[in-house]
């Protein structure tokens, strides 16, 4: 059967479609307060970063004079107009609602107020802490001719005009950069609760300090955003730790994209900073609010208004690891299957930890993709190097926006004696896995952590991700063959149950999708049920669109962008997309098909998307064990089944709350629900026993 | 060449660490290294096996000789090895680093290898053809022990390399033939790209050189209605995979030859680019891929086979056995050796009984002289062979047929011995009748100083027990040695004719008296 033409969204208004369902989440009154504020922040950083690398690279290819059209048929120059425009829109959507959520905040005791609006004894201390940290930190840069400033990519700074010097023409500008050396906001005493003054609105105010002697004709705040769409090349670069240090310097200074100024400032100050940073008048986004509100991100763990947040969901130990044991023969007694959040991420840690204290482990491998600052992982990675084991980690330089910190780290993991590789040429390294090899008396036993997420300790209490700890000797086997073919011991090699990207996951991927095809053309059951982040990837979407011509019943989750259309007769009408926004960001990837009646499992690292299908060292790891695979198949089910926070994608491209039906249900509360049950039953199972401390006895 | 003292040999073979062993193959389109831990019982699991491409071969195809940017860029991956090694504890140099057919044509090769020392640290040993052969077989083992049906069956195996194809004949198990054919999946692809022929045209190109070992083997093979066609090598691991849906690797996988003839009519209408990229093969084994499949099925149909059967192992598995069991000269080897000896005697129509008889005395004057010679079981097995075969070049003309002798033995497969140790065996059997070793011999000068003595020892030996069958009825029957201060004195247990044996003791026992200080007499009871 034939596919039509118009059976693809354009990824960057999927991509909006997205955020605007994060900032759903800040409309939601049924959310608390300050989480309502911190979806509001979330969705801001989320369009700063979309700003940086889409919309750099719309405007890349429109100067290059790519007319090229994507899979929905629109031209680059479609793309950014319709991109534009939704972004204004969300940008005002965001400023508005930032004024009702101040509102009530401001009912509730937290309050972001104007200089204007301060009583006396708050301007008294708010005097004292600009004389004391604000003024002196920062130091006003004139804007001459001649003498370019490069203002930092996202950084708030003030911009002051000021009138002619005596016997001069013509406005004089210079530049306050808000840099890290001052707060964002300055707290000043209130007796309803709490009170913040921006940083901003206090500098405005008192901005003729830095400039005696000069009258200051206009004061406004401002930010710049720069291109980010620029990546190392590769084939230019031979030392890849220098080139990526080039590259951060590099993207310090490329071309400014985006102005976004105060709604007040006048036609003279927005003409100027056009034309000085080289921008075009449809650059310029006036904002009715403050700016970079993803700086209010800070306010959701504000302490003492536990009412305005939601109630608090401790990640759950798990019932299959005991903390106290070495983790080894407990993975050996059998395979672990962890859920994060909802679950601890601390038999992560354990697993490396455990790893570096074992005489028995002789090596330890592993790829960090994006790390923690401060990350426990990392430390017993040194510690396991320090005590003389062979450790080998992939930690990817080229991770965006981690490359500094990822450069850090492998700086500190080489200085210890470990082997660092920094990535793979013209690859990014993307899979989560940890080996560990271990000789024990029966001989050479290998322990290995798959995970859908990074080894991160920090976005492992937010991220929903899962992880599989295994000592299964085919699986230890194909990623010991992982490792020898990243750390360029060997060409990659046939692996006997794991898939890699870019060698055969898409293959294996297709594979099992035609095969329940197949299997519905025959009139046998069949069924494709996935969850991933993004689905981009054509090939993916047309085979899926086939398996639904032939009656293969497919449900998709997919969080962020999908390029898929559902719901189209004679395409795609037995083909399902949910997407779910909640207080855990999904971010596990998994795919189950029928399979004749004995479900195939895999979890996976890569999206479906052609950068993690092609250009990506990605892991698909079949889940064999039968009682992980129950635990897996079960928590997919339940994202087909929320009501509460699903919306359903439509074919129009538009997505509609699920309707509630009789009985609520929320998949992450669900979840976090079965987890505390688990956990409590596994305590309930322990035996009462005192454990006395007694004296150590001599050897 | 890379000529090995029998010391230098022994001591090449790692002694196990702690069950671990590592061997690198240093192949014609490859660099392997596998490291492999003991289960016990002679078993063993593969715990690392890494693999990068080098155009060895394709090198050795167009100019005979290995560029410096291939010298160090093999050096670079067997110190990359080493990193693995490390991993493990194995000292680098406990491992088995060989290198095959490529190698050994190289007219740098001497060269190659001083260069891989210096810059890596390893030592690699350049493995004879027959060597070669005999890691096969011992690789396949362990399948052929599973196998019950395999005492009734013979194996043709066949393993088509870059620049050579290995043929092993085996029946009950232990090699009846052993043959290298100068037929190689690189060769093929030399004379396509030459003579500007498409891929399509392979059919007549890789024809053209498989007909001398299609002749050869039907000459060779008997038992066609039990026999079994064994292809090994990574061309064939990759029809496996394509053409078996479960292909595990393991044992030895029933291949239908139709489904074979498809696999190879699809690769050979693709273009190189387009193989590698269909199939996601690196370049190297996207050229050899298309000529050894062909190789394959050419020889298949020549056998009048409908089913082939692929093996995951590779020669690389004997290495590791050897090195996991500390197999080095043990009966096993031995039975193996003299098994293709009297193979060949009977295919040269010798007097079976006459060698037989030979070789028992031969051996037992070994033994007995043990303190004097100091010889190892190696120089016992040399003997025993030759015993076994000096007469075989009465074949050609009883005539100088010691020197006919030799000539056979020099230019017959013992798989699992050096050259080295086959020319050893030929100078032996050489030397059983007429002229002693003498300075104007060029085979025998060509030796080195240890050599010439090895030869010498043994073939005292040799004439000696020649002499006390000189009429080849065993008439003397069981005999015993009595040996006393100068004196070795040989006594029938019956009183018998022993005229014709004290003429040929006359004739022969001069080399014995000059090396062990003692006349030979034959006296009865």
């Amino acid at each position: 059967m034939k596919l039509c033409a118009d059976r693809f969204f354009n990824r960057e208004l999927s991509w909006l479609a997205f955020n605007q369902r994060v900032l759903d989440e800040a409309l939601d009154e049924g959310n608390p307060l300050l989480e309502r504020l911190k979806f509001l922040a979330i969705s801001a950083s989320n369009l700063d970063e979309f700003y940086m690398v889409r919309v750099g690279g719309l405007k890349l290819m429109l100067e290059e004079g790519r007319h090229v059209r994507d899979e929905s048929g629109l031209t680059v120059r479609q793309q950014l107009q319709a991109v534009v425009r939704r972004i204004r829109k969300m940008l005002a959507d965001q400023s508005s609602l930032y004024k009702r959520l101040r509102a009530e905040l401001h009912g509730q005791g937290v309050q972001f107020l104007s200089v204007a609006a301060l009583n006396e004894a708050q301007t008294r201390v708010l005097t004292r802490r600009f004389e004391d940290d604000v003024l002196s930190a920062l130091t006003p840069v004139a804007l001459v001719e001649g003498r370019p400033y490069r203002p930092a990519n996202l950084l708030l700074h003030v911009a002051v005009r000021l009138a002619p010097a005596p016997g001069g023409e013509g406005d004089r500008y210079a530049l306050l950069p808000l840099g890290p050396n001052v707060a964002r906001f300055m707290q000043v005493p209130s007796p309803e609760g709490v009170a913040f003054v921006p940083v901003e609105e206090m500098v405005c105010e008192w901005v003729e300090r830095w400039f005696e002697g000069c009258e200051v004709l206009e004061c406004v705040p401002f930010r710049l955003t720069r291109n980010a769409d620029i990546e190392l090349r590769e084939e230019l670069a031979p030392d890849l730790l220098a080139g990526m240090q080039e590259l951060l310097d590099e993207r310090k200074e490329t071309a400014c994209i985006r102005l976004e100024i105060g709604r007040q400032a006048s036609r003279a100050m927005v003409a100027f900073l056009v034309r000085t940073f080289e921008l075009d008048r449809g650059d310029v986004y006036p904002v009715n609010g403050p700016l970079e509100l993803r700086a209010f991100m800070r306010f959701a763990s504000l302490d003492g208004f536990e009412s305005l947040k939601n109630e608090p969901w401790p990640p759950q130990p798990s019932p299959l690891v005991d903390l106290k044991e070495s983790i080894f023969p407990q993975i050996a007694a059998q395979n672990v299957l962890l859920h994060l959040p909802y679950e601890s991420f601390d038999p992560v840690v354990k697993f490396v930890g455990d790893a570096a204290a074992d005489p028995a482990v002789i090596a330890v491998k592993q790829v960090l993709y994006r790390t923690a600052s401060g990350s426990a992982v990392i430390d017993a990675l040194i510690r396991a190097a320090q005590s003389g084991k062979h450790v080998t980690v992939l930690i990817e330089l080229k991770a965006r926006f981690d490359e500094a910190r990822n450069i850090t780290q492998a700086q500190r993991l080489e200085q210890a004696g470990v082997e660092v590789i920094y990535g793979v040429r013209n690859l990014k390294t993307h899979a989560k896995v940890c080996l560990v090899v271990r000789r024990e008396p029966q001989g050479i036993v290998r322990y290995v952590h798959f995970g859908t997420g990074n080894y991160n300790e920090s976005t492992a209490r937010l991220y929903s991700d899962l992880g599989y700890f295994t000592c299964d000797p085919d699986l230890g086997r194909d990623a010991a063959a992982f490792f020898n073919a990243v750390a360029g011991y060997s060409q990659p090699q046939a692996l006997s149950r794991l898939c890699m990207s870019p060698f055969n996951l898409r293959e294996t991927l297709l594979e099992v999708i035609d095969a329940e095809t197949a299997r519905a053309r025959g009139g046998e059951k069949a069924s494709v049920t996935i969850k991933v982040n993004t689905l981009t990837d054509t090939e993916m979407i047309d085979h899926l669109y086939r398996a639904s011509q032939a009656g293969v019943k497919v449900q998709l989750n997919v969080r962020g962008i999908c390029c898929l259309r559902p719901g189209v007769k004679g395409l795609s009408e037995n083909i399902a997309v949910v997407s779910i926004v909640d207080r855990f960001l999904e971010h596990a990837r998994i795919c189950a098909f029928h399979n004749g009646g004995s479900e195939k499992i895999y979890i996976a690292s890569a999206d479906w998307m052609p950068r993690n299908l092609d250009r990506r060292v990605e892991l698909m790891v079949p889940i064999v064990d039968k009682t992980a695979r129950r635990q897996v198949s079960q928590i997919l089910k339940g994202y087909f089944r929320d009501n509460r926070k699903a919306r359903r994608l439509l074919s129009d491209g538009t997505y509609v709350r699920a309707e509630e039906g009789k009985s609520a249900f929320r998949v992450q509360e669900e979840l976090y629900r079965q987890a505390c049950l688990a956990a409590r039953r596994k305590e309930q199972t322990k035996p009462t026993v005192l454990e006395p401390y007694r004296p150590k006895q001599a050897e | 060449m890379g000529s090995k003292s029998l010391a230098k040999t022994e001591k090449d073979r790692p002694t196990p660490t702690r069950s671990l062993a590592a061997v690198m193959d240093i192949g014609s389109t490859f660099i392997r290294m596998t490291i492999a831990e003991g289960t016990g019982a002679g078993g063993f699991t593969i715990l690392e096996r890494v693999v990068q491409s080098v155009a060895i071969g394709r090198e050795v195809v167009a100019s005979k000789r290995l560029s410096n940017a291939t010298i160090e860029k093999c050096a670079a991956i067997l110190r990359s090895y080493q990193g693995l090694l490390k991993e493990y504890a194995i000292p680098a140099e406990t491992v088995r680093v060989v290198a095959t057919a490529a190698v050994r044509e190289a007219a740098n090769c001497d060269a190659f290898i001083d260069r891989l020392s210096v810059a890596s640290g390893v030592r690699v040993s350049v493995l004879d053809v027959s060597e070669v052969s005999y890691y096969h077989h011992l690789a396949l083992q362990p399948v052929l022990a599973r196998d019950k049906k395999a005492e009734k069956t013979a194996y043709c195996v066949m393993e088509i390399g870059g620049l050579a194809t290995e043929v092993l004949y085996l029946v009950k198990r232990e090699i009846r033939f052993a043959q290298t054919y100068d037929n190689g999946s690189l060769r093929i692809r030399q004379q396509l790209q030459e003579s500007g022929m498409p891929d399509r045209r392979m059919t007549e190109v890789a024809g053209g050189r498989a007909r001398e070992m299609e002749l050869n083997l039907a000459q060779n093979i008997r038992d066609l209605d039990a026999l079994r066609l064994v292809l090994l090598g990574r061309e064939m691991r990759f029809a496996a995979s394509r053409i078996l849906e479960d292909w595990s690797g393991e044992g030895l996988a029933a291949v239908s030859v139709s489904a074979l003839a498809k696999l190879v009519r699809e690769v050979v209408a693709l273009p190189l680019d387009e193989l590698a990229r269909v199939h996601r093969l690196a370049y190297p084994d996207a050229e050899t891929l298309g000529p050894a499949l062909m190789i394959a099925l050419r020889m298949a149909k020549a056998l009048g086979l409908k089913t082939v059967y692929i093996g995951g192992m590779s020669f690389c598995d004997g290495l590791v056995i050897e090195a996991m069991e500390g197999l080095v000269w043990d009966k096993r080897m031995s039975r193996h050796i003299l098994r293709i000896a009297q193979e060949t005697g009977l295919k040269y129509r010798h007097d079976a009984r006459h060698a037989r008889h030979v070789a028992q005395l031969a051996t037992r004057l070994f033994d007995l002289l043990q303190t004097e010679h100091r010889c190892t079981p190696l120089h016992r097995l040399i003997l025993e062979a030759a015993a076994w075969l000096h007469d075989i070049g009465v074949f050609i003309n009883a005539r100088g047929h010691h020197k006919h002798s030799m000539y056979i033995i020099q230019h017959t497969e013992f798989p699992g011995l050096s050259a080295r140790i086959i020319n050893l065996i030929a100078l032996v059997a050489r030397y059983h009748r007429k002229a002693v070793p003498q300075p104007v011999h060029p085979d025998y000068m060509a030796l080195s100083h240890d050599d010439r003595l090895v030869v010498c020892k043994l073939a005292a030996l040799l004439r000696v027990a020649d002499a006390f069958d000189r009429v080849h009825d065993q008439s003397l029957g069981e005999v015993r040695f009595d040996l006393q201060e100068g004196l070795l004195t040989c006594i029938p247990a019956q009183p018998v004719d022993i005229s014709a044996e004290q003429l040929a003791l006359a004739e022969k026992g001069d080399l014995f008296e000059q090396i062990y200080g003692r006349r030979c007499l034959i006296r009865n009871p």
